[in-house]
């Protein structure tokens, strides 16, 4: 249901950064997909590099599904943490083909390791071939984007002076003008 | 001699050209050969300017929202001089510029952007003066 792959397959234990690519079976996904990416303490992640609308959980919110549809996030460290292999769980949920809600958990793992050792690893050209594509003034740093309040609109349904004189009132029922 | 930087030097200096990127990017961007192999110093492989100039021509590309695979494109046929070219653009990407500074197009080819801290005589002397070279030059 869920193909998860990395760009990378180490990274540094401190300032290190990796991608990771979710292709979807989308056959089976009817309606939207609400996805939350579990990471073990010491992993981050950016906002998903696609756009598609996060909430206040951090949940993904994929509301259409195309056969092109896959989704790109990219996870790093900051702080120096211990080496050692981590697990990061996908968990989706979704309606399927057969309008039943359902939700699966998809895992993998990654291999921290410090910067020494990192020319070590292995690069997938496919997910590096995907991430390229994405615009590059991509700031992980960004916050989540401000919220912006709109008032609402106060609309007075009083009436002025010249208004209540010259109003014409009309109901297509009565058919009738009133001046 | 060579001047020869570790990732986090080179990070350093492009965050203090106001470059907006961290260590954990100069890294990957390493990683994945956006830039040109590091140079190997005795058992240390380094940054050299060549890179640093290829970072900053990177960012002020990636300002005009290009993916990286065409910034990648775009940067292969290029020698070191027009990619440092490049990257000596930055200013014009710095959004005070974009917020405060006037542009004014001289003729197809020359745009003279002026701060607001120009007054108004300098600015109509400095635009009449370079429209004056471009007419003299275009009537030779």
């Amino acid at each position: 249901m869920m193909k998860l792959k990395w760009a990378k397959s180490l990274m540094e234990n401190e300032e290190g950064t990796n991608y990771l690519w979710i292709q979807f079976q989308n056959a089976y996904i009817k309606k939207e997909a609400r996805l939350a990416i579990h990471l073990p303490d010491g992993l981050h992640r950016s906002q998903n590099l696609n756009g598609y609308f996060e909430d206040e959980d951090e949940t993904i919110i994929i509301y259409e599904f195309t056969e092109t549809t896959d989704l790109v996030v990219e996870i790093f460290t900051e702080e120096l943490i211990p080496c050692g292999e981590r697990t990061i769980c996908v968990e989706m949920r979704f309606i399927d083909d057969k309008n039943q809600q359902r939700q699966i958990n998809e895992f993998i793992k990654i291999p921290l390791v410090n910067e020494d050792e990192v020319d070590l690893f292995k690069l997938d050209e496919e997910v590096v071939r995907r991430v390229k594509k994405f615009t590059a003034d991509f700031n992980e740093d960004k916050e989540k984007s401000e919220e912006y309040v709109l008032n609402p609109l106060n609309i007075s349904h009083e009436l002025s002076e010249l208004e209540e004189k010259y109003r014409v009132d009309f109901n297509f029922n009565e058919r009738s003008v009133t001046l | 001699m060579l001047k020869v930087y570790t990732a986090k030097q080179i990070t350093e200096m492009l965050q203090e050209q106001d470059f907006d990127i961290n260590l954990r990017t100069v890294r990957y961007y390493t990683q994945i050969g956006i830039v040109p192999a590091l140079e190997l110093v005795g058992n240390k492989r380094v940054y050299t300017n060549k890179h640093l100039n290829y970072f900053r021509a990177i960012l002020v590309l990636a300002k005009t929202g290009e993916s990286l695979a065409s910034i990648q494109k775009k940067l292969q046929p290029l020698d070191i001089e027009e990619i440092k070219k490049i990257g000596d653009q930055a200013a014009f990407f710095q959004s005070h510029n974009f917020l405060e500074h006037e542009t004014h197009q001289v003729s197809e080819d020359v745009l003279i952007t002026l701060s607001p801290k120009i007054s108004a005589e300098l600015k109509q002397r400095v635009i009449n003066s370079v429209s004056q070279i471009i007419k003299g030059d275009q009537n030779k």
